[in-house]
């Protein structure tokens, strides 16, 4: 009897576990699927699990939004340069704040503090006119700008608290051996930390590759990042072509997918302390 | 706590090469929060109190964008959704994300792999999010209206009309954003020490008093911050409702982040759009006003003093 009490729990957890699956893994699967279908498949009703895999849509690509490429390839630089100047920035300042002892350092932690929490869509109305006066409308420096100001504070504060955790006295045996302050800590310090700057790393280029606000707002042709593309390919007024805009939105998805697949127990440490230290 | 750079208390501010050093690390970041973020608030207070508009002079106005904004019909309309919004998807968010986190708290097989896959979504884009959404829920041919058929309840006509316009939107925003709350939770209950557990089950306590008396009082400060931090975020959710409706059908599911990119791009109404993001602005520091201060003394551990 007991034994099938605890066999029937068993199973209602791993129903319940099976829903919870599907509920966040579904509506991805269901995706890329679609983008394997042939034309007819995608609005098959019933709707169709098993079918015929094809490239069709892919294919299709360059035929029916010839701009994507260039649009995904806007997407991939402003990410890279954004994420590691975020980093670069990033190490320098959860140093200071981790290592260094003064008085006036509370006025910029207080600042990194604060700036961490303002809405980003606050400043696209005072900066529209900053940058088109300065003529960068449509360049992608207002989106690397934009995205290292509103990463940079997290970045810092999460990184601090993982500097912390390495224990001051391994950079002050490197000064006695005659290291300087800068030199000990790029030495001994900043290895150990590498895995949470790779995961610190990735945490922010999800956050500029999936943004909308600052490209939707400070680009408009050629500096137009991929998910305006999407954006702009789902509301079509032409009629959505529904084989095209699933390709499109798995090749944006694709790339992040399998990093947080790979990577997904740093990127939970570090969501973690987000919430918990930083 | 012995210390090597716990100086001789010769003036708190003496400048030394430290100083310099903290200086030159700083000096970047401080330029750039300054320049993108805190000279533009300042400038859109200061816009909020004038008629400003792109290529037309600008006057001052005094509170009359607040009076305007506030006494509108629109806005009014786009606050109410807002709240209704946020608390619909914080919580929804809350008690998925937490129940998730108590099924993954099990002892399982493949555990790491159910995690990676509940984590998805949050690689996400919400623009690719509303792609998924809407090819699953089309009302004719989407899969979810055919479970639902199947399963024998009425479909439902999604993104027509103004109610399960707003519950699509739900949806999608709560699918993109719960296993934040998830991970938080997950990593607050695996902190439980085991003795606690253990001896409260010893003295005969099911799981429903365990979870009820032991495991919710002893992750509800990690649950209160992660739920103020979603607050705070969800408070300004715009590209999931840009995309997914446009703040339609009508001004249905317009809210504040909306309204605001409206009057400004839209209308080029800077100043109401200026306006209702010094209120959007407030309304963040107000609730964030607690996770600043603890961050801050976070930051101040006994080695700053």
């Amino acid at each position: 009897m007991n034994l099938l009490l605890r066999l029937g729990r068993r199973g209602v957890l791993f129903a319940l576990l099976g829903v919870a699956v599907l509920w966040s893994a579904f509506p991805i699967v269901f995706l890329i699927m679609g983008s394997f279908k042939p034309g007819a498949e995608i609005w098959a009703y019933p709707p169709s699990l098993a079918f015929e895999p094809t490239l069709a849509s892919y294919r299709d690509l360059p035929t029916l939004a010839p701009m994507y490429l260039p649009n995904l390839w806007n997407s991939v630089v402003v990410t890279v340069v954004t994420t590691l100047a975020t980093l670069a920035l990033s190490v320098g300042a959860a140093f200071v704040f981790s290592r260094l002892r003064a008085g006036w350092l509370k006025g910029p932690a207080l600042l990194v503090i604060l700036v961490r929490m303002f809405p980003p869509i606050i400043v696209i109305i005072p900066l529209y006119p900053v940058f088109a006066n300065l003529g960068l409308l449509d360049t992608l420096t207002p989106l690397v700008l934009a995205g290292i100001a509103f990463s940079v504070s997290i970045s810092t504060l999460l990184l601090k608290t993982f500097i912390d955790d390495i224990p001051i006295e391994l950079e002050e045996a490197a000064q006695i051996d005659g290291c300087g302050r800068v030199e000990a800590f790029v030495r001994v310090t900043l290895p150990l930390v590498t895995p949470a700057i790779g995961a610190i790393g990735l945490f922010v280029a999800i956050t500029i590759w999936n943004d909308y606000l600052f490209p939707l707002v400070f680009t408009s042709t050629e500096a137009r990042t991929a998910p305006v593309a999407i954006a702009i390919a789902i509301n079509n007024p032409d009629g959505v072509k529904w084989g095209a805009l699933l390709a499109m939105s798995t090749i944006h998805l694709a790339p992040m997918l399998a990093l947080v697949m790979l990577l997904y127990r740093q990127l939970v440490t570090v969501m973690t302390v987000g919430a918990v230290k930083g | 706590m012995s210390h090597v750079h716990a100086k001789p208390a010769a003036g708190r501010y003496r400048i030394d090469a430290n100083t310099w050093l903290a200086a030159a690390l700083l000096g970047p970041v401080a330029i750039v929060l300054l320049a993108i973020i805190v000279v533009p608030s300042i400038d859109l207070f200061v816009m909020s109190f004038t008629d400003a508009s792109p290529g037309m002079d600008t006057e001052w106005v005094g509170w009359k964008n607040y009076v305007r904004i506030l006494s509108n019909p629109d806005f009014q309309a786009a606050l109410v959704r807002n709240v209704i919004f946020v608390v619909t998807v914080v919580g929804l968010e809350m008690l998925i994300g937490l129940g998730i986190a108590l099924l993954l708290e099990n002892p399982l097989p493949l555990r790491g792999l159910w995690m990676a896959l509940i984590v998805a979504p949050y690689a996400v884009s919400p623009i690719v999010a509303v792609v998924m959404w809407k090819y699953m829920l089309d009302p004719n041919f989407g899969v979810v209206n055919f479970m639902m058929g199947s399963a024998g309840f009425p479909t439902v006509a999604w993104f027509t009309s103004a109610g399960t316009s707003m519950a699509g939107i739900i949806v999608i925003a709560v699918w993109k954003e719960f296993s934040f709350v998830t991970i938080v939770s997950f990593a607050a209950l695996k902190a439980i020490p085991h003795d606690f557990v253990e001896a409260a089950r010893i003295d005969g306590a099911g799981y429903p008093q365990i979870l009820r008396f032991i495991k919710l009082p002893m992750i509800l400060p990690a649950l209160s911050i992660v739920m103020m931090f979603r607050i705070i975020y969800t408070l300004r959710e715009f590209a999931i409702v840009h995309t997914t409706t446009g703040g339609g059908p009508g001004t249905s599911t317009e809210i504040l982040a909306l309204y605001l990119y409206k009057q400004a791009f839209r209308y080029l109404n800077f100043g109401a759009g200026a306006a209702t993001g010094w209120l959007m602005l407030l309304a963040t520091l107000l609730l964030a006003g607690f996770l600043v201060r603890r961050t801050y003394r976070g930051m101040f551990t006994e080695r700053y003093r």
